[in-house]
Order: C-alpha cells, then structure tokens, then sequence
C-alpha cells in the first residue's frame, strides 16, 4: 500500500472520529444549554398597576390591572394579591385560579380598597402554594388624593389645572384600554371627562362597567368633538354636535378667547345651559347620574368657570358607617354537655361490654372511632350555634341596571373559618379582626373566605354590577303600579315619592294597585334604604329625582331588598 | 428476646385492665374527667389574649389525666386485681428482659388506649376553634410520649419501693414537679406542659417526645436490671 492509501484511510479514520465528536459535542450542548436556559427562564411574570394614571384613592375601590405571563412552560395555579391593610392588621388576599399555556398571557381586572398608602399591594403567582413570580405595585404617596378626574384622551393637555394641591384633586390621562371592566372601580372617579372616544377598543364589560356606573350615579363630561359613532356614546351623548362656528365678538365668560366653538343640538329632555345667546352645556340624567355636554373642549375653559363648578362641586358623601350591634353568640354549654356525656356513656358501655369476651375487646376503639365523628359532627353544631352571621344586601335597579350593595358581618366566640358567597365579579373588601382573610374571584361566583379571631368582628362588604330583570312603572294618580320580573315578587314594600311614602306590603302579580290619598308625608325607615344610607351616603337623593318602591327579594342567603327606580309619575 | 414471654404479660396486664370491673371503672372515671375537662373548655376565649389560652389549659389537663392514670396504673399506686407488678412476676420464670418489655409493651397500648379515649374531647375543643384533627394528634402525640416514658419511670418505682405510702408520695412529688414546679419554673419549651401547647413550637414538640420516649426506655431498663438484683438477692 502506497503513502497516499494509508493517508486517505487515515482521513477517512480521522473524519469519523471528528463527526463522531462534534455529534456528541452538539449533544452535550444541547442537553446541557437547553434545559439550563428553559431553567432559567422565569415560570411567569407579573406587571400590575393600580389605580388611575398612578392616582389612587384610600379607601375606596381603585382599580387594578394585572398582566400574567407564562414562560416557556404551562402555567396552572393562583394569581393573587396581597392588599396591606395596616401595620398590624393581616391584609387581604385577592386570588383567581389561572391556567396558561407555555409563553400565553392573560390579563385580570380587579377593584381593590387600599387603605394603607406606605404598603405596595404585593402581586404573586402561586403554584400548589408556593411563589413562582412575585413583583410590587408601585404606590406613589403624592398620588394618593380625596378626589380623581379622568380624562379619557392622550394624555390630560391643559386640564392639569384642576388639579388641587395637597391630594385634594388629581386628573388622570386615561386611555380606552386602562377602562376597568369592574363597574365598582370607577366610583373612585369624581368625573369622566371623555375628550375622544373609540368604542372600537373597548370591550363589551368595559361599556357595561361604564353604562352602569354612570346609572347608579357616575358624572361624564363630554365634549363637543366626540363622533356618537357608537352605541356607547348614543347612549351617552345628551344631544348632538353640529358644525363648527365662529366664537361670538365679545368671547364668552370663563371660555378663552382662541377656543374653538361648535353648534349642539339638545336630545329630548336634556337642559341646554346659553352663554350670550350661544348654547355652551346640553346635559341630562342618565339614572342617578348625570351627562353634561360642552360646546367647547374642556381645556378651553378656566377652571374656576361655572360650567366646571356644577360637575366638579358635588360634596363627597361623608360616608358614616353606623356600627351595628354585637350579637355575640353563647357558649351552648347544655349541648356540649349533652354530646359529651353520650360519648361518656358510650366509652363506658364499651369498656363494659369489652368485659364479656375476647372479640369484644374491639368494642372499645370502634365506640371511640364513633365518638370521634360524634364529637366533630357537634363541634360543627356548637360552631354555628356559637357564631353569629347577619347578612343583607340591596340591589338599585335604574334604566334595568342592577347595582348590589352588601355586608355580612360575622362574629363567633370560638373564631374559626367563615365563607360568604358573593355574586360573580362583586369587589370585595373585608374588615374588622381576623386572622386571615381571602377572596377567591371564581368564574361563576365570588368567595369571601375568612378566619376569625374569637369574639372579635369581621365584616365583610361587596359592591358591583348585578344582571337583574326588574321594572315597574307607576301612576300615581290612578294609584296603579304596573311591575315585571323580579319586581312582581316583594315583600314589606314601600313606595317613595319625593317627601312622601306609601305602604304597599306584600307584592304578587304585575299590577298593584293603591289608594291615591293614602300618602304619607315624611320620610319612613326602611331597612333596605338604611342599608343603602350605610353603604352610601347621598342615597336619599335618589328618592328625590323619582318615585321608588322599596321591597324585601327572597333570598338565599341573609336578607336582601331591592330599591326599584319607577318610570311614570 | 422471647417474643411469647412478651406477649404473655401483654396480654396479662391487658386483660386485668380491661376486663375486670376495676379497670373499667378507672376508664369510666378517666372518660368522666376528660369530658369535664372538655366541657369546662368550651368556654370561649378572652379578646386581646392568647387565642389558645383555653386550650392551652384543657390540653395540659388532659396530659395530666393521661399521665398520672398510666403511672399509677403502672406502679401499683391504682392496683388492678389480676395484674402482676414487676416483683410479682420476678418471682416467676420470665426473663427480666422480657419482663422489662412486657411492661413497656404494655404501658404503651394501655397509653395508647388513654390517648385514643381523650384525642376525641381534644379534637372537639380544637374543632370548635376551627382547627382540623392534625392539631389534636400532634398534641396526642405529646401527650402519649409523656405519659409512657412516666409509666416506664412508676414501673421502676413500683419495682424499687415496696412501701405503698412511700411509692405514692415519690410518683406525685414526680408529677407535681412536672407539671406544676417546672412550667412556672423555666420557659424552656420542651417540657411536657408547653410542649403539649396548642401552638407549640414543632422542633420542641420533638424534643420532648424524644427526651421522654429515652426517660421510659431508661425506666423499662431499669425495672429489668431490678429484677435481676432481687433474683440475685433471693
């Protein structure tokens, strides 16, 4: 064999060893590499905001935002946040079951009660309980305010002057995507001012959200530029923008000079304020709130104007929450006896028995065993016995819009755990003393989930949207109420007139009829609208826009009242 | 180690225990003090104070109860008819092994049966308080330790003193220092009546588990050792 075969055998030799090599080489790359960047990789990752461009408002329903991201394997578990309530007092865990693909996102809208402004809210992932992402809601102390504007346009332009020093004020530049889906966020807002709007990017809980916080008595500003190219502004819009039009010589009084003026036209019972024979506001009731239209973008007029003053200057409801009295439950000390002398009597006779044979021995752990469930079946007895839970709720319905108001407030000298079942997408905020406390935000309902400390009291108290199909119409002259669905079924009912009430009681059908010369004068208690004054406090004005019938629902749990707006005079 | 020798005075002490009307009575009456323990810690909880305070006190009570019957049981102190003591039985032909293991063999099942009786009235005073049945058998687990590794020391009393009055005095004088001196005394948290507390700490829970599991191993020991003295003294 010549030198050149044995140099190609040794090229071919050499070729396979050094493919061989870079086979295992890639290999090892691989299987070291791969798994240590998929390792390496976060489980998730977590970004929240709170509140409304960073302001926020202690003590009420701010709204929070949170988008989860799964990395590059599936996500199964609890997205939950931790709401700090206080120094020494355990805050509150909001948590939603989530399941995301590998690298899929999901983004989840709550309300939350912030009541401790040093405290970020603390946002976690939670797999079979542990943490696998964690991060911070930045709270800015500065931005914590008594009232917050929103201004739905890019960015807040020259409305920054409303805002008032010392967290009186804040104006928040609001986008359509920031709009909370959860109608109780939004009564952190004073006002709405709605600059443009794109209904296109806004979902339909987002419209609903809007629609029934305005019902229930939200402001919006809208100004004259606003195209009612959807339904959400139809609806919205108290009359219709025509073309532009030149300002009049002498300008018009808290407007600038270089704004730009356009015609409106009113809708059908809306009110149209004039400046110098130019029509500047239409506005109009929208339930128990109200929408006001301008002529003229908002920044263009001087924020000490009248026109700013009669959205602006509604006094905050002082919100007093009379204590309701402790009932504390007692010690059941005879049933205790009583249970405790069977499982005596029970040991006994099964130590007796266990006398008499050699088989019989095993009398003794069986009576134990059954005295054992015994005894659990009458700790859960005494537990209820010894707690007591008083839980009521009332539910506004406007233009067929529910908004549910409640509060269950437990106590058991024992402490222990406690579950309250809350409508679907209720806010939740829990208070008094506990241990631990929970919401568990379900796709069907919503679980208040609480751990008492003994003898002290928790109360817990939802808010937010209710679907109701409710309506009744009245004619007070005829003495005839026209009702249909859930209104045709009250209990203890009250009508309501401006100053004067009407004892109707017990409502079956879907037409009641009264004597028109029965009315009372004066205002009479209510337990439902008592319940709604705790809740909020401006809730008598509700009385004095329209009639009202006030009735007691059925209800599964506690006792709930429903406080219907009527059509009709 | 002759496991039928074993099982012989299992059986044997058993058998005295449970089937003889004084046994039953001694369970009868130990049913009746935990129950009232139980009953008398229905009452609820002072706000602002340590949520286990009462608690705390039934299940230390129970301790005792389960203690001191295992004890006296063991040394002789509550007399059984039919049960053979350790001197009884050194006069026998069982070994002092077996005879030190059938006594802890049987010290642990009569503990054992004292334990299962009172784990029900502790699981209805924690489930009152919301607790689920893992917080009553850690507790029971305390307790069933104490008390065995206390019957493996009254076993060796009731080997060691003859005299009734004398073995009495020495076993309460043991319990009263135990429970009523040491408590008071030092806060070191594995002593029974913390350790038995409802929220007592796991490490100490351990601690005083294994300090008193080796006190009746030492005790059993001694009783055999005992027993070969006395063979070798007749």
């Amino acid at each position: 064999m010549g030198t050149g075969g044995v140099a190609r055998r040794w090229i071919a030799r050499s070729l396979g060893v050094w493919a061989a090599m870079g086979i295992a080489a890639t290999a090892f790359i691989a299987l070291i590499v791969s798994p240590a960047s998929a390792a390496d990789a976060p489980a998730a990752t977590l970004e929240g905001t709170v509140g409304w461009d960073g302001w926020i408002r202690p003590g009420e329903w701010n709204p929070v935002v949170v988008t989860v991201r799964a990395g590059p394997r599936p996500l199964d578990g609890d997205l939950a946040l931790d709401v700090p309530r206080g120094m020494d007092a355990p805050g509150v865990r909001i948590r939603k079951p989530l399941r995301l693909a590998a690298f899929g996102s999901q983004t989840v809208r709550w309300s939350a009660i912030i009541r401790d402004i040093r405290r970020p809210p603390v946002l976690s992932f939670q797999v079979r309980g542990k943490p696998v992402a964690t991060a911070e809601l930045a709270i800015d102390p500065r931005r914590a305010t008594l009232s917050i504007i929103g201004v739905l346009k890019e960015g807040i332009g020259g409305l920054g002057r409303l805002s008032r020093p010392m967290g009186q004020r804040g104006v928040a530049a609001i986008s359509e995507e920031d709009l909370p889906e959860d109608a109780a966020a939004y009564t952190s807002l004073h006002a709405l001012v709605v600059e443009s709007l794109d209904e296109r990017r806004l979902s339909r809980e987002q419209r609903e959200a809007i629609q029934s916080w305005i019902v229930h008595g939200g402001r919006v500003l809208v100004t004259a530029p606003v195209a009612p190219d959807g339904a959400l502004a139809q609806w919205l819009l108290p009359g219709t923008a025509g073309p532009r039009r030149d300002m009049p010589p002498g300008g018009l009084p808290g407007i600038s000079r270089a704004a730009r003026l356009w015609e409106i036209h009113p809708r059908a019972g809306a009110r149209v304020v004039q400046r110098n024979g130019v029509p500047i506001v239409v506005s109009a009731p929208r339930g128990f709130g109200h929408v006001w239209m301008w002529a003229v973008e908002s920044q263009d007029v001087v924020a000490e104007s009248p026109m700013w003053r009669e959205i602006l200057d509604r006094p905050e409801p002082l919100e007093i929450l009379p204590e309701a009295p402790d009932q504390g439950g007692r010690a059941p000390f005879g049933f205790a006896a009583a249970g405790l002398a069977i499982y005596w009597a029970l040991v006994t006779s099964a130590a007796r028995l266990a006398r008499t044979g050699a088989g019989r021995v095993l009398l003794l752990p069986l009576a134990i065993a059954v005295g054992a469930a015994g005894v659990h079946g009458l700790s859960s007895l005494m537990q209820q016995r010894a707690a007591t839970m008083e839980r009521q709720s009332v539910v506004v319905v406007a233009e067929r819009d529910g908004w549910t108001v409640g509060r269950a407030q437990g106590m058991s000298i024992y402490g222990g755990p406690a579950a309250q079942q809350l409508p679907p997408r209720a806010a939740v905020s829990i208070e008094g003393e506990y241990r631990t406390a929970q919401v568990v935000d379900g796709p069907n309902v919503v679980l208040a989930i609480t751990d008492h400390r003994p003898g002290q009291r928790v109360v817990v108290r939802w808010e937010g949207r209710e679907p109701i199909e409710a309506r009744g119409r009245i004619d007070a002259a005829k003495g005839e109420l026209r009702l249909e669905g859930e209104a045709t079924r009250l209990d203890n009912a009250l009508l309501v007139r401006r100053d004067r009430t009407l004892p109707v009681g017990r409502i079956r059908g879907d037409r009641v009829t009264f004597d028109p010369n029965r009315w009372e004068t004066g205002h009479r208690s209510h337990q439902g609208l008592d319940l709604l004054r705790q809740a909020r406090g401006r809730a008598s004005d509700i009385i004095l826009h329209r009639p009202v019938l006030i009735g007691e629902r059925s209800a599964r749990q506690g006792r709930s009242w429903m406080l219907l707006f009527l059509d009709g005079e | 180690m002759n496991l039928p020798l074993v099982a012989a005075i299992v059986r044997g002490d058993f058998r005295a225990r449970i089937e003889t009307s004084k046994g039953v009575r001694v369970i009868s009456v130990f049913t009746a003090l935990v129950c009232l323990a139980t009953l008398l810690g229905i009452a609820p909880d002072l706000p602002n104070t340590q949520f286990s305070a009462v608690l705390t006190w039934i299940s230390v009570a129970i301790l005792v109860f389960v203690t001191y019957v295992a004890s006296a049981v063991s040394s002789g102190e509550i007399l059984i008819p039919g049960e053979r003591t350790p001197a009884d039985l050194a006069t026998t032909a069982f070994t002092p092994r077996a005879i030190g293991l059938g006594k802890a063999a049987s010290a642990l099942v009569y503990v054992l049966l004292l334990v299962g009786v009172a784990a029900p009235s502790l699981h209805f005073a924690h489930a009152l308080r919301g607790d689920g049945w893992s917080s009553a058998l850690a507790q029971s687990a305390v307790i069933a330790a104490v008390a065995w590794g206390f019957a493996g020391i009254a076993t060796f009393l009731g080997a060691r003193i003859e005299g009734d009055l004398l073995r009495s005095l020495v076993l309460w004088a043991l319990l009263g220092l135990t429970f009523g001196v040491l408590p008071f005394a030092s806060a070191t948290a594995f002593q029974p009546a913390l350790a038995v507390a409802p929220r007592a700490d796991a490490l100490a829970r351990w601690v005083c588990i294994v300090i008193w599991l080796a006190l009746g191993v030492a005790g059993f020991t001694w009783t055999s050792r005992h027993i070969l003295v006395l063979r070798r003294a007749s």
